[in-house]
C-alpha cells in the first residue's frame, strides 16, 4: 500500500496527465457523436456575440466599397443640384432651350490615387481620365472645399495640381464682403497658404471664409478655400498679407470631385473674340 | 508578483481571443498552414511554474480554444500533451547553471536559437497529435504529417515576429 502511494506521488504528475487526457477524448468522442447538441459548440451564446463583432468589424473593412458607391451617387446628385444650373431665367433671356435651368457644372467624383503633401511641387494622381470626359483646366474639389486644377490627363487617370504646390494661383474672395485677391501656397506647410492683393480699406477678421470669385471658368463661385489666419500690412503698402489655413487636408485625401463646366468653351470663346477685337 | 500573474492572464486571454477569431479563420496556402499560435499562452510561462499548474492551464487553454472551433477535446489532447512535455523540454535545455527566478522562455532572455529550438520541439509535438487526432487514423500518414510540419513551421515564424513587436528588452544584466 505505501508502495503504491509512493508511487502515485511519484509520479503524480504523469498520472494527471493521463486522466486529463482520458477527459479530452471523453469529450472527443462524445462530442463527435452529439456535435449538433453540443453544450460548449460555437452556437454557446458568448461566442455567438463574439463572432457577431468580429462580423462587424469585417462590414467595417467594405466601408472602402461602400465609399465608393456613395461617392458616385453624391457627384450624380451634385450634378442635379440647383447650385449646378446656370440660371436662364435670371436675366429674362430666353433661348431656344425651352427649361428655365440649363446646366453648367458636372461632377465627377474620383478617387485619389497618389498624392504627396511634403514636396514643392506636389501633385494628386486621381482615377479617372479622359475615358470619363475629363480634360485640363477643370476643377477639382472635395466636400465643395477647393482642391486644385486637372493638369494633364491619360486614358484612366489624371494629374491635378493641387493648392499645395507653389506654381498653383487661384483667384479668392472674402465671402463676406466681396473683396478679392489672389492665393497661392507657401511651400512648407500644407495646411498654410497665402492671400495677396486684398486691398486694405477691407474688413477683415481672423477666421473670415476664404471662397473662389468665380471669374475663373475652372470653378463655380464659393468654393472654400480656407479661413483666415493672420492679417498684416506692410509698411507703405496698400494691400493685406493674409495667411489662410486651409480647408482641404491635403494628407488625407481621398476623395475628389471634378467639375467639368459645360459653359466654359461659350464663355472663353466670347472673351477671346473681345480681345481680338480690342 | 501580482502585476506578473496579471500580465499572464491577459496574454493568455488575449492569444486565445487571437486564435478564436482571426487564425482559426486563416487557411494559408491552399490550407497548408494552419498556425495555432495559441500555444504560446503556454510556451509563455514562467520557467518555474509547476508541472501539475503548466497541466491545468494547459488543459483550461485547450478547452476554450475547442470552445470558439467546436472541435471540444481536440486541442485539449494536444494542449495536455506539450503541457506534459513542457517542463521536460526546459529541464533539457537548462543552461549549464540553471534558470534564474522568474526567467521567461523568450526570444529576449534565452536567445533565438534556444529559442528556436524550445519552440520548435513544443510546435511540431503539439501539432503532430493535434492533425493526427483530427484526423484520427493513420491513412494518408505522410500528408498529415506534412500539413503538421508545414503549420508548426507558420505558427513558430508568428511567434518569434510577436515577441520582436511586442517585449521589450529588459535592462536586466545576465551573469
Amino acid at each position: 500500500m505505501r508502495n503504491l502511494i509512493q508511487l502515485i506521488f511519484r509520479y503524480h504528475v504523469f498520472l494527471l496527465f493521463l486522466l486529463l487526457q482520458v477527459v479530452a477524448f471523453a469529450l472527443l468522442f462524445y462530442n463527435n457523436r452529439y456535435h449538433q447538441t453540443a453544450y460548449l459548440s460555437s452556437a454557446n451564446e458568448l461566442v455567438g456575440d463574439l463572432y457577431s463583432k468580429r462580423n462587424a468589424v469585417e462590414d467595417y473593412m467594405k466601408l472602402s466599397e461602400i465609399n465608393d458607391e456613395l461617392a458616385l451617387e453624391n457627384a450624380l446628385l451634385k450634378s442635379r443640384q440647383r447650385r449646378a444650373f446656370y440660371d436662364l431665367n435670371e436675366n429674362l433671356i430666353l433661348s431656344e432651350n425651352d427649361s428655365l435651368f440649363r446646366q453648367q457644372f458636372v461632377y465627377t467624383s474620383a478617387k485619389v490615387v497618389n498624392s504627396s503633401v511634403s514636396k514643392r511641387q506636389n501633385y494628386i494622381t486621381i482615377d479617372k481620365g479622359r475615358n470619363h470626359d475629363i480634360a485640363p483646366e477643370m476643377g477639382v474639389v472635395a466636400n465643395n472645399s477647393l482642391v486644385g486644377v486637372v493638369k494633364d490627363v491619360s486614358d484612366h487617370y489624371a494629374v491635378v495640381m493641387p493648392m499645395v504646390n507653389t506654381n498653383f494661383r487661384v483667384s479668392v474672395k472674402l465671402k463676406k464682403s466681396g473683396e478679392f485677391g489672389q492665393a497661392r501656397w507657401t511651400g512648407n506647410d500644407p495646411g498654410v497658404a497665402e492671400v495677396d492683393d486684398i486691398p486694405k480699406h477691407a474688413k477683415i477678421e481672423v477666421g473670415d471664409t476664404i471662397v473662389t470669385t468665380g471669374y475663373s471658368t475652372f470653378f463655380p463661385e464659393n468654393v472654400t478655400v480656407g479661413t483666415v489666419r493672420t492679417k498684416v500690412i506692410n509698411e507703405g503698402e496698400n494691400f493685406y498679407s493674409l495667411t489662410i489655413n486651409l480647408s482641404t487636408d491635403f494628407s488625407s485625401l481621398s476623395y475628389v470631385d471634378v467639375i467639368i463646366n459645360l459653359l466654359k468653351e461659350e464663355r472663353e470663346n466670347l472673351e477671346e473674340r473681345v480681345n481680338d477685337a480690342g | 508578483m501580482l502585476g506578473r500573474v496579471l500580465s499572464q492572464i491577459f496574454r493568455f486571454v488575449f492569444f486565445i481571443l487571437l486564435q478564436g477569431l482571426i487564425f482559426n479563420q486563416l487557411n494559408l496556402f491552399d490550407g497548408w498552414v494552419n498556425p495555432y499560435i495559441y500555444i504560446f499562452a503556454i510556451l509563455m510561462l514562467p520557467v518555474e511554474t509547476s508541472r501539475t499548474a503548466v497541466l491545468f492551464i494547459a488543459f483550461a487553454t485547450g478547452i476554450l480554444v475547442d470552445v470558439f472551433s467546436s472541435t471540444l477535446g481536440m486541442h485539449t489532447s494536444a494542449c495536455l500533451f506539450i503541457g506534459f512535455l513542457q517542463p521536460l523540454v526546459l529541464r533539457v535545455l537548462a543552461p549549464r547553471d540553471g534558470y534564474e527566478f522568474g526567467q521567461l522562455p523568450t526570444v529576449q532572455e534565452m536567445g533565438l536559437s534556444w529559442y528556436l529550438a524550445f519552440a520548435g520541439i513544443l510546435t511540431v509535438a503539439h501539432h503532430l497529435w493535434l492533425f493526427f487526432v483530427e484526423v484520427f487514423r493513420f491513412s494518408g500518414f505522410f500528408i498529415t504529417l506534412f500539413q503538421a510540419i508545414c503549420s508548426a513551421f507558420g505558427t513558430i515564424v508568428i511567434m518569434v515576429i510577436v515577441q520582436y513587436l511586442n517585449f521589450r528588452p529588459k535592462s536586466r544584466t545576465r551573469s
